[in-house]
């Protein structure tokens, strides 16, 4: 019987879950970057996502909705001390894929937008949709071997993000590197819900 | 561990497809609701006799508490079908929600201080 059906009390004990977003175009780096700082394997898992219809002039509560089964890179954290597993889920960001973040975003902590400054356009839409679904988010500039070094304030002229967006380079294979991203994307999410948080007390 | 654990299932196959639907006995929908982060792990009751995969399910939460995307990935199924195969082991009582210590709520401050703490603590 493993020791945690025991101790109620203890955090490590009773493990939570949350998810965290890694999104952007195709060759950026998702599946580099999940196995940086995964403690297991990176897996993939093969999810089936509602595709709500985008049909413009649908009536409310009518959406058609089909299934599609999309791959996933899988990785995961365990905050031992702190009783949580964190569940990184490297996503495809094409706009054909949009389907799926519905299902992806709810109950996330945010998201990871990963960019590579020679296709920055690729980014897009899904800053877009981070921002229409107020999900956390920052951007990574992955560092290539050859990819044009950028000024951060010249990528978020580029996507047109407000200053509070932060925008850090990476270099998606160092843990290390990763780790300061995903610090980067939790001091952004708590900063966001302090200011939304109703100051009741 | 399987060798090709990990490694992308393949359905478009004949094979798979009629694999998939007697692995589920042609269900398609778990009798209970679970998502990819929903994490369970095995209960402190003998599980009694478990066929292949429910087994293989139990034997890997074992010892930790792992989420259905962890599941699916290890067990090389679509997660759909391994959420129906955690509702079985959960409704025969073989498996129980890993009922976490807090709420894991995504905008509960308390909870985004802890992940930040955590991730700072990580030694990689």
């Amino acid at each position: 019987m493993p020791a945690y059906v025991n101790s109620p009390s203890d955090p490590a004990s009773r493990p939570g879950a949350m998810k965290i977003l890694v999104v952007g175009g195709y060759g950026v780096g998702k599946t580099t970057l999940v196995g940086a700082i995964s403690e297991i394997e990176p897996l993939t898992t093969e999810a089936d996502v509602t595709e709500a219809s985008t049909d413009q002039d649908r009536t409310a509560g009518t959406e058609a909705k089909a299934t599609t089964t999309v791959a996933l890179d899988f990785g995961r954290i365990t905050l031992l001390r702190h009783g949580l597993q964190l569940l990184l889920f490297g996503a495809p960001g094409q706009p054909r894929f949009w389907f799926m973040w519905d299902d992806l975003a709810t109950g996330a902590l945010g998201a990871v937008v990963m960019a590579d400054t020679r296709r920055l356009a690729d980014c897009f839409p899904i800053v877009e949709y981070c921002e229409r679904l107020r999900l956390p988010f920052v951007v990574a500039v992955n560092e290539f071997d050859g990819s044009f070094p950028y000024l951060a304030e010249e990528v978020r002229d580029a996507l047109a993000l407000t200053e509070r967006v932060p925008i850090r380079t990476c270099d998606a294979r160092e843990p290390a590197s990763v780790q300061a991203v995903l610090i980067t994307l939790a001091e952004h999410a708590l900063a966001l819900h302090r200011a939304q948080r109703p100051l009741t007390h | 561990m399987d060798p090709d654990a990990g490694r992308a299932w393949n359905e478009d196959s004949e094979i798979g497809r009629l694999r998939l639907y007697s692995l589920t006995g042609g269900r398609t929908a778990p009798t209970q609701p679970l998502d990819l982060a929903s994490l369970v792990h095995a209960s402190a009751a003998h599980p009694g006799p478990l066929d292949g995969e429910h087994r293989q399910i139990h034997s890997l939460v074992r010892t930790e508490a792992r989420s259905i995307a962890e599941l699916a990935g290890l067990l090389r199924q679509p997660a759909t079908v391994v959420k129906i195969l955690v509702a079985d082991l959960l409704d025969s009582g073989a498996l129980v929600h890993a009922t976490p210590y807090f709420d894991a709520d995504p905008t509960n401050v308390e909870i985004l201080e802890r992940v930040l703490a955590g991730l700072r603590e990580l030694a990689l």
